[in-house]
């Protein structure tokens, strides 16, 4: 190569011509500086997908009547003997929630609940609509068909209890209705139901409006100050255990990728340590030499760290890359969901800039490697 | 007027088996233009001798100057400096940086100048053509035999215009031929008015230089002592 | 002379460079062991702080459940078997006990207060709050249990009898003070409820023993809930017992994402410290190019070369992975639990060190074999001449 010969030029010759150790140093922080990327934006995007499961999972804010009564039950318990008053919402109410703007609200499910005598025992009616309904409760398994009019599902325990299977058929208010499916068991009162359509539960139950309306969505504060406000005569509340738990189990997330990701980037840190330090270290005999002809500290220095920033800077910006491209490139593949490119700046700074200090706090661990006497490092060969 | 003055060197060194003494109370002068050979066996203390001459190994005691510098009084970036004005040093196995060619090891002492590049090149280039490897100037140490090694080494030692210039064993792993066009060009360097001083254990070499001292058990003698 | 000998001395010469490869070693395998067992421990954790939080199997009396759904009562039956509290015992003797986390029996009663029925639900307290840790109870300070003559409201009780705390309120004609309000909860049974000491609802309602119902939070992190729930149905006659699945979806959502999130963490690592590790050896089989030149000069075979090397690199990697997963594992056991806040104990997994050793002793041993074929087959004199 002709051209001047500077202390750039010795380290850039050092690099050039030793391309295996080049490649080494600088794999190393490719591979610190991406991993470190990855993970971070893996954990991101799998925080998001588990705070979006966990908001669009269930009922969140729950519409029902006002009532002066309390209610007598628990747990599917009631206490016996106690006549019930039933009320309804109004039936534009439901109108009135879909045309609210900007509530965020993902599902709304109305639902028509009422009882109804069978042949020998009164049944629980619920009205649904099960595209609605299923959306919101991912725990319902349906064996069989969705409901058609004059057609029912009933839970698991009505037909475990009387003996009844996709087929038979039920008797409710003098009529058959034939059951075209079964609601596997959920533990909940929803065991004990029997499910139909809104046209055939407002037939069977004569009730013309709705029972109650569970909604989902992703604010439910602000829903429930607004609905509660638009629908006067409605309780709106908000279901604290499901909305609590969420950001429970959402924060515990976040506080498990945290502390792994600072666990990674410690051992990262510590393997360019060793490394960089390692690579000095083999070093010795040559600085030694540079000693010898009249190099300054300054000068080893300053050839070592002209060599560090330009191998901590490369990595830095290749393992950015890296780190940002291999999520979105395994993530259909390992995660079976896709990642979105997002060029974040203060990351790949941040990163960068990680990458730069911990190259050159390398090169001061390895001091003695530079401090040495000159004769002492000649002779380390 | 001498331009080195050595005065009671005292060398310690602390080794398995307690203290050594590898030089004892040496004083050595040594006017400018000589071509001086440190003689000596194995283990007298020659090359501790050498490098204490050449500023890289402080004297337990004693005192050297050249050209009126206390050298040993300067801190450690100061001797450096001495290092990289007065003295060009050849070492044993010629301790060339592999991964740079013959022209970046000569210009190696060039890099920590403020020469601009045309003209570090161009003095690079006038002492490898001075040492006979102009055509071999782009190749790497190891494309380079022993004795051009050797070559590059002394190029790099001379390259900055240095007063002395040390030479550990020069000719020491050489076949006669190769040896005998090494000491050929120290003569010509000797006559460009360099101060040479060569540690050798042969006789044969004493033919070129204009002086000899024998060291033995780390204290000096103007002839050689039989064993 | 060996080449076993050899390839010792070597490393004990080299006690800088041989030191280098296996602290390399060394961190790599203890990084790994480390995080996996502390993940691991996180994991369960996270599993049995999610199952603690709710319900999550219900025990009933076998028949005479209510026409109910999502708070709405349309019907009550007539009569309604009773439990006894006989069955919490019976529920200790399960075979996979350590699962029950919390248990909950309730005992429903109705009275009337200031013309209104109201449903009074007798609790274990302290039971009860560990269970619903959503619950915030305005009056009632952390860890605070109310006593025997103490009664927290749920917010729609309060509010529509003008109840407010410390204010006295009659109960089948006992005087109990207001010691909580429970701010509004979103549930009807939790809203709409007065609860009682269980012990004293029991002789309030002339009722001794009796309960209504039993609510548990399992752990199933180790033990199925499907098991869990045929354990207790075995054991529990007349009664009920079912899973609430929808808790249960939620929590296999979360406990889903850590899984995967720690196996791509431990993938990632394992990945990384094998490369190191490779890269490593490599790097220090290439520094002795000039080194292995001399042995072949002096006639070493191939054979003989590739055989020092890795035995220098099997002795190495076997004791970085020894050291490491001692590093790893006494870290783990010692800080891991403590570093993360779980409550939950990391043991010392012997069979870790299997899996260390092998996988240090592969890694190492592939991360040399292609250098040292390499050196090996150059011609003697030009890798005299590498420096």
């Amino acid at each position: 190569m002709e051209g001047n010969m500077t202390l750039t030029d010795i380290a850039i010759q050092n690099l050039r011509r030793r391309k295996g150790k080049t490649t080494f140093l600088l794999l190393t922080f490719v591979l610190v500086i991406g991993i470190t990327v990855a993970l971070n934006t893996l954990a991101k995007s799998m925080h998001d997908d588990l705070q979006k499961n966990l908001t669009q999972y269930g009922a969140n804010v729950v519409i029902t009547p006002k009532s002066e009564h309390f209610t007598l039950s628990y747990g599917g318990l009631s206490v016996p003997g106690v006549n019930f008053e039933v009320k309804n919402l109004n039936y534009d109410s439901l109108a009135k929630i879909k045309n609210s703007p900007d509530l965020m609200i993902s599902g709304i499910a109305p639902k028509i609940i009422g009882s109804v005598k069978g042949a020998d025992k009164r049944y629980l009616i619920i009205g649904v609509d099960f595209p609605n309904e299923l959306k919101m409760k991912p725990w319902w398994q349906i064996k069989g068909l969705q409901p058609g009019d004059q057609e029912v599902i009933i839970g698991s325990s009505i037909a475990s209890k009387e003996n009844l299977v996709i087929g038979s058929t039920l008797e409710l208010n003098h009529q058959i209705y034939p059951i075209v499916g079964i609601l596997e068991e959920t533990g909940g009162s929803e065991d004990n139901g029997v499910f139909t359509n809104f046209s055939t539960s407002r037939a069977l139950t004569g009730i013309n409006s709705w029972s109650m309306i569970e909604l989902n969505t992703a604010q439910p504060n602000k829903t429930v100050a607004y609905l509660s406000e638009l629908l006067p005569e409605a309780k709106v509340a908000e279901i604290s255990q499901l909305v609590q738990g969420a950001k429970e189990s959402v924060d515990r997330f976040s506080n498990f990728s945290l502390i792994t990701s600072i666990f990674l980037g410690v051992i990262g840190v510590l393997i360019v340590f060793v490394t960089t330090s390692g690579n000095i270290n083999d070093r010795v005999a040559e600085l030694g030499i540079l000693r010898a002809i009249g190099f300054r500290r300054r000068h080893i220095f300053s050839i070592l760290i002209r060599e560090t920033v330009f191998v901590s800077l490369s990595g830095g910006v290749l393992g950015y890359l890296l780190g940002e491209l291999t999520p979105i490139l395994l993530g259909p593949f390992v995660f079976q969901k896709t990642v979105s490119f997002q060029f974040n700046p203060f990351v790949g700074l941040t990163v960068i800039s990680a990458s730069l200090l911990i190259g050159i706090g390398s090169i001061f661990l390895t001091r003695r490697a530079i401090t040495l006497d000159p004769l002492e490092a000649l002779s380390y060969i | 007027m001498s331009l080195i003055k050595l005065c009671e060197a005292t060398k310690t060194y602390k080794g398995g088996d307690g203290v050594v003494e590898a030089l004892k109370k040496v004083s050595l002068e040594i006017v400018a233009g000589e071509f001086l050979a440190l003689m000596g066996p194995s283990g007298s203390g020659k090359s501790t001798l050498l490098s204490i001459l050449g500023g890289l190994n402080p004297p337990t005691s004693g005192k050297l100057t050249v050209d009126n510098i206390d050298v040993y009084s300067l801190e450690p970036e100061r001797l450096a400096d001495f290092r990289h004005d007065y003295v060009g040093f050849v070492f044993q196995q010629y301790q060339l940086i592999p991964y740079l060619t013959a022209l970046e090891n000569v210009m190696l002492p060039l890099a920590i100048t403020s020469r601009p590049g045309k003209e570090q090149q161009e003095m690079a280039h006038a002492v490898l053509e001075k040492v006979g490897l102009g055509s071999k100037s782009q190749r790497l140490p190891n494309q380079l035999s022993g004795g051009e090694q050797n070559r590059v080494a002394i190029a790099r030692a001379i390259v900055n215009q240095p007063s002395i210039m040390f030479a550990d064993e020069p000719t020491g792993s050489l076949d006669s031929k190769t040896a005998t066009e090494l000491l050929e060009l120290f003569q010509v360097l000797n006559q460009d008015g360099l101060t040479i001083i060569m540690v050798t254990h042969n006789k044969e070499n004493l033919a070129w230089v204009s002086r000899a001292v024998y060291i033995r058990d780390g204290i000096l003698a103007p002839t050689p002592q039989e064993s | 002379m060996r080449l076993t000998d050899i390839a010792l001395q070597n490393l004990r010469r080299r006690k800088m460079r041989s030191a280098l490869l296996v602290i390399s070693v060394i961190i790599g395998v203890a990084a790994i062991i480390f995080l996996y067992s502390t993940t691991q421990a996180m994991k369960e954790d996270v599993a049995n702080k999610l199952d603690q939080y709710g319900s999550n199997i219900l025990i009933l009396p076998e028949s005479g459940e209510a026409l109910t759904f999502g708070g709405i009562t349309v019907e009550a039956p007539s009569q309604v078997k009773e439990l006894d509290m006989s069955l919490i015992p019976l529920m200790q003797t399960i075979k996979n006990k350590e699962t029950l986390a919390t248990i909950a029996p309730k005992l429903l009663v109705n009275t009337n207060i200031n013309g209104q029925e109201i449903l009074l639900l007798g609790v274990d307290f302290q039971q009860e709050f560990r269970l619903k840790k959503w619950w915030k109870i305005d009056g009632l300070s952390k860890n605070q249990l109310p006593s025997a003559n103490e009664v927290i409201l749920g917010s729609d009780v309060a509010l529509s009898l003008n109840l407010t705390l410390n204010q006295n309120v009659s109960i089948k004609g006992q005087d109990f003070k207001v010691t909580g309000i429970i701010q509004p909860t979103g549930s009807a049974e939790n809203d709409q409820a007065v609860f009682i000491d269980l012990a004293v609802l029991q002789t309030l309602a002339n009722r001794p023993n009796a309960i209504s119902l039993i609510e548990t939070a399992a752990l199933c992190y180790t033990c199925p809930i499907e098991e869990v729930t045929q354990q207790l149905s075995d054991k529990l006659p007349g009664t009920k017992v079912t899973a609430l699945k929808s808790t249960l979806e939620s929590r296999d959502t979360t406990v889903t994402k850590f899984n995967l999130f720690a196996r791509s963490v431990s993938l990632i690592l394992f990945l990384a410290s094998g490369l190191v590790i490779t890269m490593t050896m490599k790097s220090s089989v290439e520094e002795r190019t000039r080194e292995i030149g001399i042995l072949r000069a002096i006639g070493f075979r191939k054979r003989h070369i590739i055989q020092i090397v890795l035995t220098e690199a099997g002795l190495l990697s076997l004791l970085g992975g020894l050291l490491g997963y001692l590093l790893g594992m006494s870290a783990a056991v010692y800080f891991g639990s403590a570093m993360v806040k779980a409550e939950v104990l990391i043991p010392w997994q012997s069979d870790l060190l299997v899996y260390a050793l092998s996988a240090s002793l592969l890694i190492g041993l592939l991360g040399s074999l292609y250098p040292a074929w390499k050196a090996a087959r150059l011609d003697p004199t030009e890798s005299l001449r590498y420096m």
